[in-house]
């Protein structure tokens, strides 16, 4: 028998992942459920306001000229200046605002670089919210053939009528929308669209490829590509962050490459101790948190500490006091930014260097270096929210000793591809080895013919990833002075974007340290 | 307030009187809006239906028949969308329908559409009997569309105990509405 209560908060959006099969053999609590659930609705329906939809009915049969509509998008351009009042003072001469009427029939919206948003209200009650660089024309009479040329539009459609959807053109996709609210970003090699409620069928423009995105879903179009569909991260959380669980970076990237037919030859190290000291897995609040933009984040300039300018202006949380090190991921860009001892100022966030990454790019800083010794990005190989239950589906990261790596493992130097640098600070080469054969950039793994089935839970999901795709050295630490409390330093340390108080760390370090007895260096 | 019967008002629609068409809305798009809240339990496309069904009956009004119900015609179109609708959305959803939503959506449709209309007037005429306090609580949910949390917050309560509250009052509106269309109630 269900319970009222579980029914009561399950009617209430709670989500109950099994409350559904048990409904299906519990007739009584079924008709229960369909009851209230009849009864909801016609509450929401007779008590809500109705005055948006009487409003969008009667825009739909008063049919506007051409001209009429064009003054009133014209008119109705509108910027929201408290959003930008921080740089009106000194910024003000970089502060562009372009509102460009090009020659009849078409009326075009430009955002300058350096502003705050532009909204356009169609005469429908359709409000669009153009960010920095973006760029819209409208292209017919009664407004709903919109194209967005360039830039990041936000977009809460009203209710179009059957057979007369709003049409928002890419250079790389149409959109097909009859109400609803989604996210949009172009340029010219990627159209990436997201979407929050209800339905928007895309095509194309290149290729023989359609596909309908629901709420809660994403579609990226690329040249001379089919588009590529997906489910969008769920939001964060409270106190904490959340990776997106999509994959980040390209498939082709080694971060999300199997091992496909590899050589493994023992570790090499005089001072691994991977027997006496194991390896740990630490929450990434600990010291490399991750902070995700959600939709209603403000843009946040990311001021630099030392050179008193402004590096880039993102969509960000608050984030809170000083950290060494934490990555900001802006996924409607897909870019993540890296930040070196980030700290909330205001409403800035003010930051001794930050490095950019392009998350559908390789996840291999083609030109500058990433702030980890191994110059690879900090949050390829963390393990997301949720994979520790659901499975990892890409390469780890794993930070060592310093005194276990060697710094003339990859020939000469201390590095092997796809690591990119040694460390900055040159002094930490002298607290690295000389002889073995790990260094940053290493990949370790598990034999596929070794039997795993001794693990469970977490430590098992990472035991497998490690078989599958492996763990990069990316990063090392100093040998801790003996405590006198017999506590032991791991040797090997992996990262999860978990909650601090959602897993037991120190339990599942110990079952780590079992699993990481099976690496082996893996050679071409 | 438009006093003038419909037949009158459609008449005016009829001859290209735009204004007379938002008396006819404020008349029946809530009724219509609540059969299709009934007859396909899907958020988010009831707007659309409703939004769907009047601008084709304004298109369509030269072939509404006077002398016969404007609600009844109203509501053959709504039907019309939402059978249309429902076959899209089950094929399209064929994969994401759970058992409970995909019942639902099948008890919805079964159900003959005079029932509904039935349903809705039994309903407003059950609201109307709703203590003060259980009143308060559905504007706070369903009018100023709170959720739990901040109803809870602003009746001083808990969580737990809006939502079975609400549970108990649906509980008990239903069974009103059953009694009313079972003929036990004036």
């Amino acid at each position: 028998m269900i319970e009222r209560e579980r029914l009561a908060n399950y009617l209430d959006s709670a989500p109950d992942a099994g409350l559904e099969a048990e409904l299906a053999n519990d007739a009584q609590a079924f008709g229960e459920w369909v009851a209230q659930h009849r009864t909801d609705r016609l509450l929401r329906s007779l008590l809500a306001s109705q005055q948006e939809i009487r409003d969008s009915i009667l825009s739909a049969v008063e049919a506007p000229s051409l001209d009429d509509l064009k003054t009133r998008v014209l008119k109705d351009v509108s910027f929201p200046w408290w959003r930008i009042g921080w740089g009106i003072g000194l910024a003000a001469a970089l502060v562009v605002v372009v509102l460009v009427l090009l020659p009849r029939p078409r009326s075009t919206v430009q955002v300058g670089n350096y502003t705050g948003p532009a909204t356009v209200r169609l005469a429908d009650g359709t409000q669009l919210t153009l960010h920095r660089g973006a760029e819209l024309r409208v292209e017919s009479a009664d407004g709903k053939q919109l194209t967005l040329t360039a830039g990041q539009l936000d977009a809460t459609v009203r209710h179009q009528p059957a057979g007369q959807p709003l049409v928002v053109r890419t250079p790389l996709a149409t959109l097909r929308v009859l109400g609803t609210a989604f996210a949009l970003d172009t340029g010219p090699q990627r159209t990436r669209l997201e979407v929050r409620e209800g339905l928007v069928r895309v095509e194309h423009a290149q290729q023989d490829s359609t596909v309908e995105v629901a709420a809660g879903e994403f579609v990226v179009a690329a040249p001379q590509t089919e588009l590529v569909a997906g489910v969008l991260p769920v939001g964060g959380r409270p106190g904490g962050s959340a990776l997106p669980t999509e994959r980040v970076f390209s498939d082709d990237s080694p971060w999300n490459q199997p091992l496909g037919k590899v050589r493994y030859v023992d570790i090499e190290s005089p001072v691994f101790d991977l027997a006496g000291h194991g390896a740990s897995v630490v929450p990434a609040s600990h010291f490399q948190p991750v902070w995700v933009a959600q939709a209603g984040d403000p843009p946040r300039r990311m001021v630099s500490r030392y050179e008193d300018r402004v590096l880039e202006t993102v969509p960000a949380p608050s984030i809170g006091e000083r950290r060494p090190m934490g990555t900001l991921v802006d996924p409607v860009k897909a870019v993540a930014y890296e930040l070196v001892a980030p700290e909330q100022r205001g409403e800035d966030i003010e930051v001794a260097d930050l490095v950019r990454h392009d998350l559908r790019g390789p996840g291999i800083p083609p030109e500058q270096c990433g702030r980890l010794w191994s110059g690879l990005p900090m949050i390829a190989g963390i393990i997301r929210a949720g994979e520790l239950e659901k499975g990892i589906r890409h390469a780890l990261s794993v930070f060592a000793l310093h005194a276990g790596l060697n710094r003339h493992a990859g020939n000469g130097q201390p590095f092997v591809w796809p690591a990119r640098h040694m460390p900055i600070d040159l002094r930490k080469l002298e607290y690295m080895g000389t002889t073995g054969n790990v260094c940053y950039g290493t990949r370790l793994a598990i034999p596929r013919d070794v039997d795993l089935s001794g693990f469970t839970g977490p430590a098992l999901a990472i035991a497998r990833a490690l078989q599958t795709y492996g763990a990069f050295v990316v990063h090392s630490y100093p040998t801790a002075p003996n405590d006198g409390q017999g506590w032991k330093q791991p040797h090997l340390q992996f990262c999860a974007d978990e909650p601090m108080d959602s897993t037991d760390w120190q339990r599942l370090g110990a079952e780590v340290s079992k699993v990481v007895l099976r690496l082996k260096v893996v050679t071409p | 307030m438009d006093n003038r019967d419909d037949a009158t008002v459609v008449a005016a629609v009829q001859q290209g009187d735009v204004e007379a068409f938002a008396s006819l809305l404020d008349r029946h798009l809530p009724a219509i809006h609540a059969f299709i809240a009934l007859k396909l339990p899907v958020p988010h496309l009831v707007d659309e239906l409703a939004h769907e069904t009047f601008v084709f009956a304004y298109r369509n009004i030269h072939q509404f028949t006077a002398g016969t119900s404007l609600r009844t015609w109203l509501r053959a179109i709504a039907a019309n969308k939402v059978r249309a609708e429902v076959e899209r959305y089950c094929r399209e959803q064929s994969n994401r329908l759970g058992y409970a939503e995909h019942r639902l959506i099948e008890l919805a449709t079964a159900q003959p559409d005079e029932d509904a209309e039935h349903e809705i007037e039994a309903m407003r005429k059950c609201l109307e009997q709703v203590p003060h306090h259980a009143r308060e609580l559905l504007t706070l949910k369903y009018h100023d569309d709170l959720s739990a949390d901040e109803m809870a917050q602003r009746l001083s309560r808990s969580v737990p105990w809006v939502r079975t509250t609400l549970f108990r009052i649906r509980e008990q509106l239903r069974a009103c509405i059953e009694a009313r269309l079972a003929g036990d109630q004036p």
